[in-house]
């Protein structure tokens, strides 16, 4: 299988340090006074040290932000379809930004379509119910004018985690 | 959940402070007790509403190249290749949906060769083909929920 030039290919260059910040920060932060300070301790670096390079990450972009991720499903999102949509190749850039400013749009992406699949562009919509999914995608179809396009419905979640350092 | 349950979801899941007292600068900014604060977090955390509480990685940034790779598999076959799959540290989502690809997940590596190895090694283990959609580009990725 040949994989395809897509973004993300340029190395940056992390200290051994920064990677083991970026480690704990990937964790889930203790509900503790004081949780940068216990953090800190396991990697034997102060507290100082640990926040000044997780300001640093974070400013630099290596991570898009520190909060609360919200599970959509237990927030009362039950629904979720990966939409995925056939868009005439000169026309998927500005079809892509406009999927994008729908607010129940989460994720949207271009694709390489393969030709057993010939979808090119998805986006990841969230609704209370299927119902509800279905009659917002119909809407962005219509409005968008992308009348081949496919729902898919997860039926089971067999992993969803947050994404740590790489080796 | 109530309004201020609300409010303090919308507050901490971009601007967590990174400060000595993250807790008492949320209590200041809710105009709440901080233990009472806490107190609600913790309550979120339990029911699961708030997944994590921390750091989310930019694999663009870090230089990981990843893919969303689909296949169709026997519905018997759905587990073990779940469990096959979901052992790899890149392997972030991975779900069964409605259609023909019935078996969807993402997968993030240390490096393009890393990416392609893994999907091969997978499919020489599993003996299923698997489908590699590599994206072009991102228009959107949304980490907020309004409440």
């Amino acid at each position: 299988m040949t994989i395809k030039k897509s973004f993300g290919s340029k190395k940056p260059r992390l200290s051994h340090r920064d990677r083991e910040v970026l480690k704990e920060l990937t964790g889930d932060l203790p509900t503790t006074p004081e949780p940068y300070l216990e953090l800190a301790g396991k990697i034997g670096i102060s507290e100082k040290e640990f926040l000044t390079r997780a300001r640093k990450l974070l400013r630099e972009g290596y991570l898009r932000k520190v909060g609360a991720i919200i599970s959509p499903s237990r927030a009362g999102f039950r629904a979720n379809g990966m939409t995925v949509f056939k868009a005439p190749s000169k026309s998927v850039a500005r079809l892509g930004k406009k999927l994008s400013t729908y607010p129940e749009v989460t994720h949207c992406y271009e694709r390489v379509a393969p030709p057993d699949f010939p979808y090119n562009l998805y986006a990841m919509i969230h609704g209370r119910t299927r119902k509800e999914v279905i009659t917002r995608v119909r809407k962005i179809a219509r409005e968008l004018n992308l009348d081949e396009y496919q729902i898919l419905f997860s039926t089971r979640e067999f992993k969803k985690t947050s994404l740590r350092p790489l080796g | 959940m109530d309004k201020l349950d609300a409010r303090i979801l919308n507050l901490i899941q971009s601007g967590f402070p990174l400060e000595k007292k993250p807790y008492r600068e949320l209590a200041r900014q809710t105009g709440i007790p901080e233990p009472d604060l806490v107190r609600r977090i913790k309550i979120l955390k339990k029911k699961k509403i708030i997944r994590r509480l921390g750091g989310v990685l930019n694999s663009e940034r870090l230089g990981y190249p990843g893919a969303l790779v689909a296949a169709r598999v026997p519905a018997r076959g759905l587990e073990r290749l779940a469990r096959m799959v979901g052992n790899h540290p890149g392997v972030t989502h991975c779900y069964e949906r409605k259609g023909r690809l019935n078996f969807w997940f993402t997968l993030q590596t240390k490096s393009r060769k890393d990416l392609a190895a893994v999907i091969s090694k997978l499919e020489k283990e599993s003996g299923i083909r698997f489908v590699c959609l590599p994206s072009r580009k991102r228009f959107k990725i949304n980490f907020q929920i309004e409440f």
